[in-house]
């Protein structure tokens, strides 16, 4: 691995951003941060606190909503988005480990992998822990995993932070994470950077991952789930507090269930295919004969009632409970480590951010670990109110 | 790279085939679609163009000018839609997908297949291979013998009657009615498949080696359940899964069992694979309460 200094990381995102479509975190004037587009004139300036987007950059490779294929009456013609040449500028470690996630589970789907192909990971590791976050429990973070990004910037420490001011720490450093990111740099004149980087970074890593504090619930909380000792009243509690309202699913980074629909002219349509006939053109319209249309996918949650209802009425995850217990299954069982290497959950905290039921990672996590279903008052409380 | 394009097809004929169910013939239009490598126990998803696309068995595998036979019940919005199409229809197609029935493991052994309702359906064309082995001595591929016990609600709802009249000639077929009826065929009992199963062995002469299953899912675990007992091992109980799928290669996620996916992973499996998928689930009371629906459910 090398490594070089760097002046400031506006010095590096507008080097590339010549040559790159840029997409940036930017904060509005509540401190809430998102992904952005970012142009010669809107360039922002680069975060380097621990401020987590609200939403990771899932939506600019799994797109929340696009076509698959056309069709004109006589034949299919799918739709993959053209590829562009984008840097995303400042991905934090578990973002970049749920992107490395995701490229594993949409390795064959022709869409994701064209707007994944051209794109530049620039990551950066976090020198604090951030509000919600526990990557650190989950292998993460703070710092960014190996082969998770093509560069990597390494902020400079506050000294509040590090107690004795070390003039080495204090340093912006770039490290290459690929081929592909040296490449990226030619043309930018750098000076390397000193022979101990890599025991710089391990130690700012160290000292974030102290700054944690204990973490224990989760490894407990995973412990219980992959020995099958997880109370089915534990789950029954957690589905009366799901308020199913997909916010989970939509902010974790490594969800990737979507549903399809079709769009466009349709002879007698009804539900959601007519609700869309009223934005089409009258042409469209009156050739209803030839059924032109299209096939959207669209995100979709596994906490939906109807997620695994078949036309038939018959529904395999009915109980609301059974759909939570199955996300977090998802998230945290070692069957799927076979196939992607590592859990399903990547320490964001966002689903904990969002959930109105309070059950996100650490909520039910801690839930789990301290084995209090049956102290569990709020849900008790919950379900007294729809008692008959 | 996968694709998530159908290729078309054309609805070549149908005919009425039970209560709400038709038996479709399609052709596809492309050449060289790759149909030789489909085998008894995939399925194939289908688009009805406007209203999405819905995964449907073969009834009988694509042959070599692309013609293949399915059975459709109407049960929802896609179902309604695909019965007001007429012949000469163009719809969407993308096939084979899934695992097969494991055809190499029947070899010379007693196999019993046991239908419920539509559940003949993914099971017609695997009887046929296994049929035409036995009756044409294709000896060093063949079972020993294949044993079919049918089960449905009633007359009206029993399915592939062309199919079944075939089959009488050329195996044992039990038929089996939950309710009676005065257009009964004579030689039909009354009960579920399992309530006749001694009788049924009895008269067929052979103790079964693999079951082959595909029904309710209740149905399947019954007599998965009832076979253990009887001293069949897990791994020769052969069963198919319906789930709700959108894409049927294993991305959109609809149809988990475990950490599997019946689209790719199934919808063949045998009984121990597949109740050590859903042991990993727990199995809870319904809620008593209507959560919130997402609109379009």
């Amino acid at each position: 691995m090398q490594a070089f200094k760097l002046q400031s990381a506006e010095q590096l995102r507008d080097f590339l951003a010549t040559d790159y479509k840029l997409y940036q975190v930017v904060a509005d004037e509540n401190n809430n941060a998102h992904w952005e587009e970012a142009n010669e004139e809107t360039k922002p300036e680069v975060i380097t606190e621990p401020l987590l987007p609200q939403t990771s950059t899932k939506s600019l490779l799994f797109s929340e909503r696009e076509s698959l294929f056309n069709f004109d009456g006589e034949k299919f013609v799918a739709t993959i988005p053209a590829g562009e040449k984008k840097v995303f500028f400042g991905v934090r470690a578990c973002d970049l480990v749920a992107i490395g996630y995701q490229d594993k589970f949409f390795k064959a789907d022709p869409y994701y992998q064209a707007r994944r192909r051209d794109t530049l990971l620039v990551g950066m590791d976090c020198i604090k822990p951030c509000a919600n976050g526990f990557c650190s429990a989950v292998d993460a973070g703070p710092a960014v995993r190996e082969n998770t990004a093509d560069l990597i910037l390494v902020p400079p420490v506050e000294p509040a932070i590090i107690s004795a001011a070390d003039k080495e720490k204090n340093q912006w450093f770039l490290v290459v994470g690929s081929e592909q990111g040296l490449e990226a740099l030619n043309g930018l004149a750098l000076e390397k950077a000193d022979d101990n980087w890599q025991q710089v970074r391990q130690a700012i890593e160290a000292e974030t991952i102290a700054a944690f504090g204990d973490q224990g619930v989760f490894a407990d909380g995973i412990a219980k789930i992959n020995q099958n000792k997880v109370e089915p009243e534990v789950w029954q509690a957690a589905g009366i507090q799901c308020l199913t309202c997909s916010g989970c699913s939509n902010v974790c980074p490594t969800c990737s269930c979507y549903a399809t629909r079709d769009v466009g002219s349709d002879i007698n349509g009804s539900g959601m295919a007519a609700e869309r006939t009223a934005s089409v053109t009258v042409k469209a319209i009156k050739s209803a004969a030839q059924s032109e249309f299209t096939r959207e996918r669209f995100w979709d949650s596994c906490l939906y009632e109807g997620f695994q209802k078949e036309a038939s009425g018959n529904n395999p995850a009915e109980a609301a409970g059974q759909r939570v217990a199955r996300f977090w299954y998802h998230k945290f069982s070692e069957d799927f480590v076979k196939d992607f290497g590592r859990y399903g959950c990547v320490g964001c905290g966002r689903c904990d951010q969002v959930c109105p039921g309070v059950i996100g990672a650490k909520s039910i996590m801690t839930t789990i670990a301290n084995d209090s279903h049956a102290k569990n008052e709020s849900a008790k409380r919950i379900e007294s109110v729809f008692e008959p | 790279m996968i694709s998530l394009t159908p290729e078309p097809v054309r609805i070549a004929e149908c005919y009425d085939d039970g209560k709400d169910t038709r038996h479709y013939r399609f052709e596809i239009m492309a050449e060289n679609s790759g149909v030789e490598r489909i085998a008894p126990g995939q399925f194939f998803m289908l688009t009805v163009p406007g209203h999405g696309e819905a995964p449907f068995t073969y009834v009988s595998l694509p042959d070599d000018e692309g013609f293949f036979n399915a059975l459709v019940r109407k049960t929802g919005d896609l179902t309604a839609a695909l019965f007001k199409k007429n012949t000469g229809d163009v719809l969407g197609y993308r096939g084979g997908l899934g695992e097969p029935w494991p055809l190499a493991t029947l070899k010379n052994k007693n196999v019993l297949c046991i239908a419920g309702g539509c559940g003949l359906a993914p099971m017609a064309a695997l009887i046929d291979r296994l049929s035409y082995q036995l009756n044409h001595q294709c000896s060093d591929e063949s079972v020993n013998s294949v044993v079919l016990a049918y089960g449905s609600k009633n007359v009206d709802t029993q399915v592939l009657r062309r199919e079944r009249e075939n089959w009488q000639h050329e195996l044992p077929v039990f038929e089996i009615l939950e309710k009676t009826s005065a257009t009964q065929q004579k030689n039909t009992w009354v009960g579920n498949p399992l309530t006749h199963i001694d009788k049924i062995i009895g008269v067929s002469g052979k103790e079964p080696e693999v079951v082959i299953c595909c029904g309710p899912e209740v149905l399947m675990a019954a007599a998965a359940h009832n076979f253990v007992a009887r001293g069949l091992s897990a791994e020769n109980i052969w069963l198919s899964y319906e789930r709700r799928m959108h894409c049927g290669v294993g991305l959109c996620g609809h149809c988990y069992v475990g950490h599997e996916y019946v689209c790719t992973q199934g919808p063949v499996f045998n009984w121990k694979h597949i109740q050590a998928l859903v042991n990993t689930q727990p199995q809870l009371e319904k809620s008593r309460h209507t959560t919130i629906r997402h609109c379009g459910y």
